[in-house]
């Protein structure tokens, strides 16, 4: 003999995996939106990551770019015009260069080497390459 | 007397503190016997999953409504109530033809005598019987059949069943006294030694 309540039980005990899918389902919805926005807005970040890491990659560029221009632009205008030697410094001063890579680039020779090496070319030549130095 | 979820250390004070493990505690105690009553009333399988879930939803959106945690049983039983006559109207509302009998709307006389007082555990069916009290439950009319199922589903008490489907506590015992009178011969009270079994399978 049973009691109602177990006839009435038993007699529907076949819908209980549907029921544990609707409570599964029920529970789900009823998770807080402070508890589920975070996860939906990771999946959001997520589906556009590529989106993302392109448009990092074009704004670091033009930071590179916005970097170097200003910086050379910058450091044009900051030469003050009163600073910039004379011509005649500027020649002397490329001699100098000139002087020093070409011993630097040279088989090294000491003086004593270039005095003894030295011939001295006609008067004329010389004259020459000084006008034009 | 106390029904059967009353009895029952239900774990509701940690559901309305958000606790999910309790909620599916509780969800799980009740989803059979929630369904047996939707289906009983609604005789839809789909219709009845929907209406358990939307119950389940309602329930865990609107716990702080809740007065008793004592009552939570009632409680649920009353929304998902509230959702079957909900279906039937909207139902009647598309068809263009009324329900064919609405819960809330049948009236019936108050002048009968109480209930008798057994539990609804104390009152057997016999095995060979079972279909036919199947039978009889679906022959009665819907009101009566809401009553009796939820008296025997959960032990409510009149006061309980008045507050889950909305009606005074005097139609409540009237429906209740002729729904125990129409099954009175298959059910075998075991508190009345005049109408204790026969049989002895049934001993």
């Amino acid at each position: 003999m049973k009691t109602p309540r177990e006839i009435l039980l038993e007699r529907y005990r076949a819908a209980v995996p549907k029921l544990d899918a609707i409570r599964r389902n029920a529970l789900a919805a009823q998770q807080p939106e402070s508890a589920s926005s975070p996860f939906s807005f990771r999946n959001f970040l997520w589906s556009i990551r590529w989106h993302l890491v392109g448009m990092s990659a074009v704004w670091f560029a033009i930071v590179l770019i916005s970097l170097d221009s200003g910086q050379g632009s910058q450091m044009v205008a900051t030469i003050p015009t009163a600073r910039i030697p004379p011509p005649e410094v500027i020649l002397a001063s490329l001699r100098e260069n000139h002087r020093q890579l070409s011993q630097m680039i040279d088989s090294p020779t000491t003086d004593a080497d270039r005095q003894k090496n030295f011939t001295p070319k006609p008067h004329s030549e010389r004259h020459t390459e000084t006008h034009f130095a | 007397m106390l029904g059967v979820a009353e009895l029952e250390q239900l774990p509701v004070s940690q559901a309305r503190a958000g606790d999910a493990g309790a909620w599916d505690a509780l969800f799980r105690r009740f989803q059979l016997p929630l369904y047996v009553y939707v289906f009983e009333l609604v005789r839809d399988e789909q219709t009845s999953l929907d209406i358990v879930q939307e119950t389940f939803i309602n329930a865990a959106r609107h716990i702080h409504s809740l007065r008793s945690d004592r009552k939570f049983g009632s409680w649920l039983f009353g929304i998902a109530h509230q959702k079957c006559i909900q279906r039937w109207r909207e139902q009647a509302r598309r068809t263009g033809v009324p329900p064919v009998s609405d819960l809330d709307e049948i009236a019936d006389s108050e002048n009968v005598p109480a209930p008798t007082e057994n539990a609804p555990d104390e009152l057997l069916i016999r095995q060979e019987e079972e279909a036919e009290f199947m039978n009889l439950l679906n022959q009665l009319p819907l009101p009566q059949r809401s009553v009796l199922l939820l008296y025997f589903m959960e032990d409510f008490s009149i006061e309980e069943i008045a507050g889950i489907t909305g009606v005074s506590v005097g139609t409540v015992k009237s429906r209740l006294h002729y729904a125990k009178k129409s099954l009175r011969k298959l059910v075998v009270d075991t508190q009345d030694p005049d109408r204790s079994p026969k049989h002895p399978k049934e001993i």
